[in-house]
């Protein structure tokens, strides 16, 4: 038994409710402080001082709050290259914002069409995975993302074969957006697997279990983790879906026609390599900060928990500092890995701040 | 109509300060250095920026973007992916941090179609 299916993703635009722009004030020794839009500071000071061969210590960029990101301020927008391009062609301040128009003219998800082959025995058990993406990319990078991989590591199945390629067309080069990749292609394997559900007859939930990984196929290792079966079950219990009629147009409430379907969603929990100080202040206040940002998805918050955790004080008496390439190395914030790696430091960092006051406290006490 | 403290970056220059026409290949993660495709001759996608208008204040900057004029010379052009999939190829070299495919494992094409 076996099915093949193409699936076409149109592009999607980022589009937050803020649009890009940076402001870049100018001293007169020439240093520039940049307000920018942009998931990383430290990644856009590298970016300017490479660009236009300026010392670190000259550029400062500023992020302290960004109006939603989704992955589109993960690159410098170009409003950063001619705001600086101009202030230091004009020796002056420059702001350049774009405009809600402009917006939708680069850094989108990009048109994928793929191919998904699912070969399977006539109880479902799968034979074969066959999954194939095209992408769209400009003529001038060739922009990637994991679309393809997710299939060999979702399902147990020992005939795999997964490719992925790009095509030039003329537009603006693509950007990672929300999950990149995967939204892509897990979409395509999920909705053939539904496909393959309805070809064999066999509960979708059912399918999903039946052709469960128990190990990393892609990479030959052992997760670390995994707790799916254990989410299936619990959410076709609490959905009730062995109230499920399978049979299209069968299920009906009052006069509207009604469709239960589940799909699995996967991304990467990633942990990246980030730096974080932590101060304790005189009035009994802690301070935690990092280089990294906050792209509305509440890094303040979690970083000032994590503090507060660590030395057993209330939130309000811990003050976060981030958004500023100026505070320890951060990486951007994207991934789905800035909580992870950022509180992780900030524990460390607490860890070793408390070691040293309880040091200090036994020789203050000796001392007296 | 009279436009306070306008200055102009033109397109028409090899490149401002020879900057845009930096390395236009590559994609660094970490460090982004790629110089977007703008102020330039050539006119990649639609939406390139042409030109940037600095001004005191929000309303000269567009009255002044709106004296900028722009003659082009079209040439072929496709956005459609549909088109070009045909031409598709595995990207020559890989992007930090994003995994290539791993390497097909069993004989899927065999398995999925077995010889009859």
């Amino acid at each position: 038994m076996k099915i093949e299916r193409q699936y076409r993703v149109a592009v999607e635009h980022h589009n937050p409710m803020e649009p890009f722009a940076t402001t870049v004030v100018r001293e007169d020794d020439g240093s520039l402080t940049i307000y920018d839009k942009t998931q990383g500071s430290q990644s856009n000071q590298a970016y300017v001082c490479s660009i236009f061969g300026l010392n670190k210590d000259k550029v400062r960029i500023v992020n302290a709050f960004m109006g939603g990101g989704f992955g589109s301020g993960l690159r410098p927008a170009y409003q950063l290259y001619l705001a600086v391009l101009a202030s230091q062609t004009l020796e002056r301040s420059v702001r350049v914002a774009l405009t809600r128009d402009q917006m939708f003219t680069f850094s989108y998800r990009p048109e994928t069409i793929q191919t998904v082959s699912l070969g399977a025995e006539p109880t479902g058990k799968l034979t074969a995975i066959k999954h194939h993406a095209v992408a769209g990319t400009s003529h001038f990078e060739d922009h990637q993302e994991v679309v393809v991989n997710w299939s060999g590591l979702l399902y147990d199945c020992k005939n795999a074969k997964l490719t992925y390629e790009l095509a030039k067309i003329d537009t603006y080069t693509p950007a990672d957006m929300r999950a990149p990749g995967a939204v892509l292609g897990v979409f395509a394997v999920e909705s053939a697997m539904d496909e393959l559900a309805y070809e064999t007859g066999v509960d979708p939930v059912d399918l999903r279990l039946l052709n469960y990984a128990e190990t990393d196929e892609n990479d030959g290792k052992e997760f670390t983790s995994k707790a799916l079966k254990a989410c299936f079950e619990e959410g076709a219990e609490r959905f009730g879906w062995s109230k499920r009629s399978p049979e299209p147009r069968s299920m009906r409430e009052g006069r509207e026609l009604v469709g239960w379907g589940m799909a699995t969603g996967v991304w990467e929990a990633q942990v990246m390599d980030t730096q974080a100080r932590a101060t304790i202040h005189a009035d009994g206040t802690l301070e935690v900060a990092s280089a990294t940002s906050d792209i509305g998805t509440g890094t303040y918050t979690v970083m000032g928990m994590m503090g507060a955790d660590m030395f057993g004080l209330p939130i309000e008496k811990v003050r976060v500092k981030l958004g500023d390439s100026s505070l320890p190395t951060a990486p951007v914030e994207g991934g789905s890995w800035a909580a992870a790696s950022t509180c992780s430091a900030i524990k460390l960092a607490c860890q070793a701040l408390k070691k040293d006051l309880l040091k200090q406290a036994a020789r203050w006490r000796t001392s007296r | 109509m009279a436009v306070p403290a306008l200055s102009t970056s033109d397109a028409r220059a090899s490149g401002p300060h020879g900057v845009a026409e930096l390395q236009l290949q590559g994609h660094d993660r970490a460090s982004g250095q790629a110089v977007p495709p703008a102020l330039r001759r050539q006119i990649l996608y639609s939406g390139q920026p042409i030109a940037l208008v600095v001004a005191e204040t929000f309303e000269a900057a567009r009255a002044g973007a709106a004296l900028v004029t722009a003659t082009y010379k079209s040439e072929e052009h496709i956005t459609d992916l549909e088109a070009v999939k045909g031409q598709s190829y595995v990207p020559p070299k890989r992007r930090s941090g994003i995994a290539p495919p791993p390497s097909p494992r069993g004989k899927a094409d065999v398995a999925f179609e077995p010889r009859r």
